[in-house]
């Protein structure tokens, strides 16, 4: 079950389904044009079929004397069953080049947008859009499209053939057809409505049994297992009844397409029946209506039980749509008179980075940074503190461009920042997450993130990182198998992996936010060991974690609410006995707690 | 075999209801085939009636035909309600079943569930066997009954045409998909490589953009995914040429049978061993007998994915349980470690050697080292999850082995770091805690913990559902929640795991500022495990551990100045 989608962003979700049509180069509509041959194949085969029990029965024809007419029949079967097979295979071979076609644009969009708006949108949905999200169009492409072009043609090529024939037997056939998409959308709103009254509560209690198995230690913590287990079943029952009330209504759209499709054979029966009875009609005909009847329902019954499949598509195309339609950063840079006039360097090292009188803030959150003023020069190591949701993480995107100030400047080396400098800029840059991330592949390619590998280069980075031994104790050494599948690798040793990852590509800047949970000790001195000696010749920025780190930076940037509010070194902002001084200050805060210096009264808000 | 039998024990109370299904799919079944076969042979009687001018009774002939017309809509319909009925009346009896199981093994198996990702293989498997019925003992029920039943009934008229027929139907059935299958293995398996090799590469390309563009390699990786993409779907267009080959087999089979079935009926005719009326219905008949084996191809797919859920999962309920059957009574009284080693059940590594250790009631103690010392481990003893070995671990002087369970846990109260927030509103969670609790009560905890402001903030206050979407908690939130659960609770000794962690330092103060208030009114015993120097400084006791041992023990100042880890270890802000 999905989320009921609101009418306009279905409708939406529909258009921008059906403009993908296009990328499947006319393989779709190869499929849908064989799939119809099939179905007025159809129509013959049945004829023929009428032919032969005719000709047996009342003209006592034998084997050999109707052989022609088996000829014919066989023929037409084959058609048939290649044509049938040629279209499933077309609309198969559609889905996947629209498949593959979009997933090309999800991940092109995705890396024009940039981690900043990853996190944004969630990295794992998608990383689930990109994958199962559009996997889940096969049935829209396969299977959906397909059945709603049959439901054009194969009822009217029927009619259009049944009627020269025989328009008392056609008129059967269209006073029942239209009720078919009468009745299915009269049921369908039915069941929709309902369906979003008790969506929010079906989806709870489906989620109920999981919820209480994940939670089933909490539940005995609290000595509250036993009283679930009666309310696993209770919630149950309600879900069975909540469920069936919606199936009750829900089945009757299949029950109405089964009443017309079975009163319109039983209809033909006895009017033709009658109608033989007193000579008035052909036996051929009437056994060649009745055999068409049930073929004459079958794409509207077929549209029933692909229905889901339209629902699932639209709705992971409104994601889809979302992230496709997202504005990338714009390249209005508007280099000031101030830029133009002055001279303009190349991109070389040593960087300098400017910040002036930056601001920045998320869509519909308050200012995330203010009045950012700063400049850090390389070489050197250079820290930036704060508490969490001050700033830090969005500083950094800035400073790297993965997101644009809402107004003032960022330069490197005096040339403003602009996404088309960024690519060369970045180019300069090197990146440590907080928690290593572990490609799945060889240790190698973690290293070099391409299966292009320079092999020396890489043994000294690993080297430099401190994780040579590790790597020469494995069995198959640079080469071993690592992340989800492969080999372990505990947080300290990610992290070091990530570190000879910075050392391999030899960064101009390096930047990483350093972990801030306990990793193993020889871990933590080997990574910061190797950071300070890298920045002796490098720029170095940490978001820091540690007070080793700060100490022996060249300047700490202290940010709070999204502002600047100290610079210097260890020892000067000491000195000032601001907010850096507060938050290193230890001493204070022992006696903090245990004097009166904090009552137990106030109530944090900032997280 | 085994497991089929012990699935369908667990279903017993639901047979009637299971039984009633089947039967009325069978009825619908049996009407919409004979619906097309009678009419078939009513047209022929009475054109051949309108030919010779012979009167015949056309009133019963044509009764049933609108009878079976009748019972195919309404039987279906039944049988659809019924099924569904007792689909979900089984997957209430499973989930009780398996929720009562699992009860005693959690959090006991707890490594072995963790490390297998089993809880989340579960869910998988639990709704793999409530499909059970539906999907594999209805059809195949239905077909085992409907085939012999068709196949005698044309019997009746030739047995060659009848053998024809069972043969067929088996192919259908299950020759077909087995066939399929076996084809088909091998490149399923590829795909459920590539396909995991796909979802790997996405999940690590997009949680580590940042990378991909800084070491200018992002157009690379996407080309690699592209290209794994493209794989994919080389075996997916693979697999579904079987399934589009079957597809056709199919066709060919049962439009071969119907042609057959004029070379076996017309030379009967001849000979005059049938009434050339029955051709009709019986080359209808062949046609519409399909439907006997429709939905066998999809049980056979399923059954043996079910199977091995039913495998699992009986496998994970007849672990052996864990027996606690301590019932003396907890007293408030010194917890005392005395040399106690622990591994957890089936592993042979000690996650604690030789912990020795005292906390005494009201005393405030605090536990610190690296991740994997072996904290956690060390507060969930206290727990009685797991048995201790004798003597080794006591309260107030009893083995903790011999206290009653409820009671230990109504003692101490823990704040875990992986504990859950349910799927509930705020007041149900809390409620959890203490049954009893009061709406001022509420208020007030949450006024202790910072809630107030966020609660504020909610259009439907304590009543609002958590977990929905948009109306999600923080990680800092969250911990608030459930520290305010735990000072519901009201145990005589506190337990909490890192609970300012995801909390900036000034909010972190003011929290632990009440929570100490709390304590000195309350004269609660506190066990924690954090970094956080602010507290430290304000503990009794700071048990340092590395590698399952205790490696310091002492005062903050004390432990400043004598122990160089220490100072480390707390080294962060």
């Amino acid at each position: 079950m999905s989320q009921p989608l609101s009418k306009d962003t279905s409708q939406h979700a529909n258009r921008w389904l059906k403009q993908q049509k296009s990328k499947s180069n006319g393989l779709l509509a190869k499929a849908i044009a064989f799939g119809s041959f099939n179905g007025l194949l159809m129509i013959g085969q049945m004829a023929l079929l009428a032919i032969l029990i005719n000709q047996a029965i009342f003209e006592q024809r034998s084997l050999t004397e109707l052989g022609p007419w088996f000829g014919y029949l066989v023929v037409v079967v084959i058609l048939r069953a290649l044509f049938g097979y040629l279209s499933e295979r077309f609309s198969q071979r559609a889905a996947a080049r629209i498949k593959q076609q979009i997933r090309h644009e999800l991940l092109a969009k995705i890396v024009r947008l940039g981690p900043a708006y990853c996190r944004q949108f969630g990295q794992s949905n998608l990383a689930q859009l990109t994958h199962q999200g559009v996997e889940s169009l096969q049935d829209y492409f396969a299977g959906y499209l397909p059945v709603v072009a049959y439901c054009a043609v194969i009822p009217f090529g029927v009619l259009a053939l049944v009627f020269p024939f025989d328009w008392g037997a056609g008129l059967i056939l269209v006073f029942t057809a239209p009720f078919i998409p009468f009745f299915m959308i009269l049921i369908g709103q039915r069941a929709e409505a309902m369906n979003q009254q008790h969506w929010a509560k079906l989806l709870r209690m489906s989620s109920h049994f999981l919820d209480i198995i994940q939670g089933l230690t909490q539940l005995k913590v609290f000595n509250a297992a036993r009283q679930e287990l009666a309310a696993v079943k209770s919630i149950s029952d309600d879900y069975r009844r909540q469920t069936m009330k919606i199936l009750r209504v829900a089945f009757l759209s299949s029950f109405f397409l089964e009443f017309l499709a079975s009163v319109s054979i039983a209809l033909v029966a006895v009017i033709f029946g009658f109608r033989l009875y007193y000579g008035e009609a052909t036996y051929v005909i009437a056994l060649w209506i009745l055999l068409l009847a049930p073929e004459f329902y079958l794409p509207f019954r077929n549209l029933g039980t692909q229905y889901h499949a339209k629902m699932a598509g639209a709705a992971a195309a409104v994601d889809m749509i979302k992230l496709l339609e997202q504005p990338e950063p714009t390249t209005t840079a508007k280099p000031t008179s101030v830029d133009v006039a002055l001279a303009r360097p190349s991109l070389v090292a040593p960087f300098t980075l400017t910040c002036q009188q930056v601001n920045f803030a998320y869509a519909g959150r308050r200012n995330t940074l203010v009045d950012i003023n700063l400049q850090i020069s390389g070489p050197g190591l250079f820290a930036i503190v704060g508490a969490s949701g001050a700033g830090k993480s969005t500083l950094i995107d800035i400073l790297l461009g993965f997101q644009s100030p809402d107004s003032g400047h960022v330069l490197v080396n005096q040339q403003p920042l602009t996404p088309t400098l960024r690519d060369r800029w970045l180019n300069h840059c090197g990146w440590i997450a907080q928690q290593g991330q572990v490609f799945f592949g060889s240790i190698a390619y973690n290293l070099a993130l391409s299966d292009d590998i320079d092999i020396n280069l890489a043994q000294q980075a690993l080297a430099q990182a401190g994780l040579n031994p590790f790597v020469d104790s494995l069995e198959k050494g640079i080469n071993t198998q690592v992340g989800e599948g492969g080999l372990g690798l505990s947080g300290g040793q990610s992290q070091r992996l990530a570190l000879a990852r910075a050392f391999y590509h030899q960064p101009e800047v390096l930047i990483l936010d350093e972990p801030s949970s306990h990793l193993d000790k020889d871990s933590e001195a080997i990574v910061l060991d190797a950071i300070k000696e890298y920045a002796k010749t490098h720029l170095v920025i940490v978001i820091a974690h540690r007070l080793h780190t700060v100490k022996q930076a060249n300047a700490i940037i202290v940010m709070a609410e999204g502002q600047v509010v100290e610079q210097g070194d260890h020892q000067q902002l000491l000195a000032q006995n601001g907010i850096y001084h507060a938050m290193l200050h230890v001493d204070s805060d022992l006696s903090g707690i245990n004097q009166e210096g904090l009552k137990p009264t106030g109530v944090g808000r900032h997280e | 075999m085994n497991n089929v039998i012990r699935l369908l024990k667990l279903m017993k109370p639901q047979l009637g209801m299971m039984a009633l299904g089947a039967l009325l799919s069978l009825v619908a079944l049996l009407a919409n085939i004979s619906l097309l076969a009678v009419s078939g042979w009513f047209l022929t009687i009475m054109a051949m009636a309108g030919l010779t001018g012979a009167s015949i009774n056309y009133f019963t002939p044509g009764a049933v035909v609108r009878f079976l017309a009748i019972v195919r809509t309404a039987g279906r319909y039944a049988e659809r309600l019924v099924t569904h009925e007792a689909t979900f009346r089984i997957l209430a009896q499973l989930r009780y079943y398996f929720y009562q199981q699992l009860m005693p093994l959690m959090p006991y198996y707890q490594v072995q569930f963790q490390s297998a990702d089993l809880l989340t293989r579960m869910q998988q498997d639990i709704d793999n066997i409530d499909n059970f019925y539906l999907r594999i003992l209805l059809p195949a029920t239905v077909a085992g009954v409907s085939v012999p039943l068709v196949c005698a009934a044309v019997a009746y008229f030739s047995t060659t045409l009848a053998m024809v027929l069972a043969l067929v139907l088996v192919a259908l059935g299950v020759g077909l998909p087995y066939l399929t299958y076996r084809l088909s293995a091998a490149q399923a398996k590829q795909k459920l490589q590539v396909n995991n090799q796909l979802q790997l590469g996405l999940v690590d390309g997009i949680f580590a953009l940042r990378e991909l563009i800084m070491y200018q390699v992002a157009t690379r990786y996407h080309a690699h995914l592209l290209d794994v993409s493209q794989r994919l779907l080389a075996i997916e267009l693979q697999l579904q040429r079987y399934r589009s080959l079957a597809n056709s087999a199919h066709f060919l089979l049962v439009n071969g049978l119907v042609i057959i079935s004029f070379v076996i009926l017309i030379p009967l005719v001849e000979q005059g061993q049938l009434a050339s009326e029955y051709i009709a219905s019986l080359a209808l008949l062949m046609l519409v007998s399909v439907e006997t084996v429709m939905a066998l191809p999809l049980a056979c797919q399923l059954l043996p994915n079910t199977l091995a859920s039913a495998a699992r999962l009986f496998d994970i309920v007849d672990m052996p349980h864990p027996k606690f059957t301590g019932n003396e009574k907890v007293t408030r009284g010194d917890i005392v470690f005395n040399q106690l080693d622990f591994s957890y059940p089936e592993q042979s590594a000690l996650a604690l050697k030789g912990i020795t250790l005292t906390i005494k009631p009201g005393q405030k103690v605090a536990i610190i080292g690296p991740s994997g010392a072996g904290k956690s481990t060390l507060i969930n003893l206290l727990m009685g999850f797991w048995p201790t070995p004798a003597g080794k671990l006591t309260v107030a002087g009893k083995d903790l082995n011999v206290l009653d369970r409820e009671q230990l846990r109504q003692h101490m109260t823990l704040m875990s770091q992986t504990g859950h927030i349910f799927n509930a509103t705020i007041a149900d969670n809390l409620r959890l805690a203490k049954p009893d609790v009061t709406l001022e009560q509420m208020r007030q905890v949450c006024e202790q913990v910072g809630l107030t402001d966020f609660i504020d903030t909610l259009e439907h206050g304590v009543d609002t559902w958590l977990g929905e979407t948009g109306s999600g908690i923080s990680g800092g939130q969250r911990q608030r929640l459930q520290l305010a659960q735990v000072l519901l609770r009201n145990g005589q000794v506190l337990i909490l795991d890192e609970p300012s962690k995801g909390l900036d330092n000034l909010s972190e103060r003011q929290l632990m500022a009440n929570l100490f208030g709390h304590l000195a009114s309350t004269q609660q015993t506190l066990i924690m495990v954090t970094h956080k120097p602010a507290m430290l400084a304000a503990m009794d006791k700071i048990v340092v551990m590395e590698q399952g041992e205790v490696v310091a023990m002492g005062e903050h100042l004390s432990l400043l100045q004598t122990c160089p880890y220490y100072r480390d270890l707390i080294d962060y802000f």
